[in-house]
């Protein structure tokens, strides 16, 4: 048994955590590339949201490379986040592949524990004791990886926008995320977070003060800079410091509904873009809408809105959010991202959106 | 009292219902569903979004000037299954466009949220609706079901080897705009056609459980029609050719187009199916050709 999973940000460093520390085989998909995209693009369709095409991408590329069972994070209706796996299963068939699926339950119902139990059915024969009981620690491990992973982004997003040369940052982060996924244990993790943190601490920084965004929308398009076209570091390169909306920990949190300030926030937030919305659209409409709300109530300086050609939810919450702007006087970004080739083009768009946000600093906007 | 609702959205069955039970409720009730012109104004949702959406905000929008009262409900589910995220956003949207253009701000939008399966509970919200534009309640309040099945020809009583098979969102099968006019080119060449609409979407549902593994059951219930009158239109009562009429950047005809396709390759002796993505074109021309060359395909034209 050779089992991969997707490319979602620093998540790999988590996934692979998980199946070195229980034990289990796996093989970690080639970085998301335009080949990446090119694959997926090739075996859809057009109006097929640029996520699954990733996704896709990444698991051909898998399978190429001897994995024989796929590990995905499955979720609910009404986004078609929800039927990735069932299309993903019917295009990878179709192009020849054989593998065995095992997707883990994102909202937590009989259906889904079910599915889980029948697709786990065959692998449980292949999992030695050993790995079962290793197992807990695994997800403690993959877990505490995780949090440093994130810990270390969000320091490095807030460093690039003040440093004297954002792109050493971009190499620190590089270098600090790989010695967290190279830590073997809790001790030597620690150490390997706290050093990155340190190092990212101690660039040289110019002074200016940062621009302040928010940059809210589609899940994975958030998550994964190979999908956004890494409009966070653009960003930080341009001295604007880009909080995210969403983190594989807070899906995880959202998901699991074991944490009641996640549900509390959640309520809030749905709250928040009554204004505007008074039904829950689907997967991350909702929040786009009240966390730019709350980023203007917070001083942002701007909002970032990034989603997926096609989105149907993030559609809607584009649509709404160029009202919110409007009302709250705070400019907001739509990235629209599809396979094209564009780097130059969201280079200009947000070169335009800092000139605007910086005028408006300095009052010439009003 | 005048009560406009977009015509697009007639096209559900239980929409229709509702209207019908309003009508038993109330003598008073004056029907508007088109204007006399098209809303001129830049709408907000004039971005990406699908064309039947754009479509339905715009003809709700249009109505507003003709009407007391604007009824835009918010579909949520129909007959158990889920629809696509943007009807449940469309009822916001349509507000957003009216407060920012300023349209008819005396006109209220009444946008009841719908969820039903069961004739009980389209009674029951029709006395809600009912209520929401009177602001009392109706003197009777039983109201009788409509035919569900309204014009078609029950499909077992016709022989549709010969016909061709048009499956995908009801609003686009039946509104020329929506669907680039194929029904029609398709009866200008002498034609017949089959509607997936034509069949019981319980039949189509149950079609297309028989794909559903435990939680990956398709939760939308256009999903389900399309899937399910393949199913129909191939093994239980096979049409001479299938065209899937799907709107461009229709988030659930895209996933479906793919799953189709791969059905279609794996049956043997499969009549051929054809996608065409309708969008805002209005060339015409091009979407005879394509129909033409399917037909020939149909009709085993071979080149030699």
């Amino acid at each position: 048994m050779k089992v991969t999973f997707p490319h979602l940000g620093s998540m790999y460093i988590f996934c692979k955590a998980m199946a070195e520390t229980a034990g289990i085989p796996y093989v970690l998909p080639r970085p998301t590339s335009n080949r990446t995209r090119e694959t997926g693009e090739y075996s859809t369709n057009e109006s097929v949201c640029l996520p699954l095409k990733i996704i896709l991408g990444n698991f051909v590329d898998a399978l190429d490379q001897g994995a024989d069972t796929i590990v995905m994070v499955g979720s609910g209706p009404p986004c078609r986040l929800g039927l990735y796996d069932r299309i993903i299963k019917v295009v990878l068939t179709d192009m020849g592949y054989s593998f065995r699926w095992l997707t883990i339950p994102g909202i937590f119902n009989w259906q889904a524990l079910l599915q889980n139990r029948e697709e786990a059915k065959v692998l449980r024969k292949e999992l030695t004791l050993g790995n079962y009981f290793r197992f807990p620690w695994a997800v403690i491990m993959g877990w505490k990886k995780m949090m440093w992973c994130e810990q270390l982004e969000r320091t490095a997003a807030g460093m690039r926008a003040v440093a004297g040369d954002p792109v050493e940052v971009d190499r620190l982060l590089t270098k600090g995320l790989d010695a967290i996924d190279k830590a073997q244990g809790v001790t030597s993790l620690s150490e390997a977070g706290n050093a990155a943190v340190a190092s990212l601490g101690d660039v040289k920084k110019t002074g200016r003060p940062p621009l302040k965004v928010l940059m809210v929308g589609e899940v994975y398009t958030v998550m994964e800079p190979s999908i956004n076209m890494d409009v966070e570091r653009r960003l930080g390169h341009l001295g604007v410091v880009v909080h995210r909306s969403s983190y594989f920990s807070t899906h995880i949190r959202r998901g699991s509904r074991l944490d009641r300030r996640m549900l509390k926030e959640r309520q809030r937030l749905l709250q928040m873009a009554r204004p505007y919305l008074n039904y829950d659209v689907g997967a991350e409409c909702n929040f786009s809408v009240a966390e730019a709300v709350l980023g203007s109530r917070q001083g942002y300086d701007g909002v970032v809105h990034v989603y997926p050609f096609s989105c149907m939810p993030e559609t809607n919450a584009a649509t709404v959010l160029s009202v919110v702007s409007e009302d709250l006087d705070i400019p907001v970004l739509p990235v629209v991202i599809d396979r094209q080739d564009m780097g130059l083009r969201i280079d200009t768009q947000l070169e335009a959106f800092v000139d605007i946000m910086t005028w408006r600093r300095q009052g010439h906007i009003i | 009292m005048k009560v406009g609702i977009a015509r697009e959205l007639l096209f559900f069955e239980w929409v229709q219902e509702l209207k019908s039970r309003l009508d038993q409720l109330s003598h008073k009730i004056e029907w508007v569903h088109d204007s006399t012109g098209e809303a001129r104004q830049q709408l907000l949702v004039d971005g990406d979004s699908c064309y039947p959406f754009k479509k339905m905000v715009r003809s709700s929008i249009s109505l507003l000037d003709n009407v007391d009262v604007l009824l835009v409900p918010r579909i949520v589910a129909l007959d158990g299954f889920l629809m696509c995220p943007n009807f449940r956003a469309l009822p916001d949207i349509v507000m957003m466009n009216k407060k920012r253009n300023r349209l008819s701000m005396e006109v209220p939008v009444l946008t009841p949220e719908v969820d039903i399966s069961q004739a009980l509970q389209a009674e029951h919200l029709a006395i809600r609706i009912f209520r929401d534009i009177f602001g009392k309640d109706p003197e009777a309040v039983r109201t009788k079901a409509v035919e569900v099945k309204r014009g078609a020809i029950d499909l077992k009583d016709r022989d549709i080897s010969k016909s061709i098979a048009l499956i995908g969102h009801p609003y686009v099968l039946a509104d020329p705009c929506l669907n680039n006019g194929v029904p029609d080119i398709l009866r200008l060449n002498g034609i017949d056609t089959a509607y997936a609409q034509e069949i019981d979407f319980k039949e189509l549902s149950d079609l297309a459980a028989s794909f559903d593994f435990y939680a990956k059951r398709l939760y939308w219930r256009s999903a389900r029609e399309v899937l399910g009158a393949l199913i129909y239109f191939t093994r239980i009562r096979p049409a001479a050719g299938i065209i899937h009429l799907a709107p461009f950047n229709c988030g659930v005809d895209a996933l479906m187009r793919i799953e189709l396709m791969a059905l279609c390759k794996r049956m043997d002796e499969a009549p051929p199916y054809m996608v065409v993505v309708c969008d805002e074109h209005t060339q015409r021309d091009h979407v005879v050709t394509r129909v033409e060359a399917f037909l020939d395909i149909v009709n085993g034209v071979k080149i030699v």
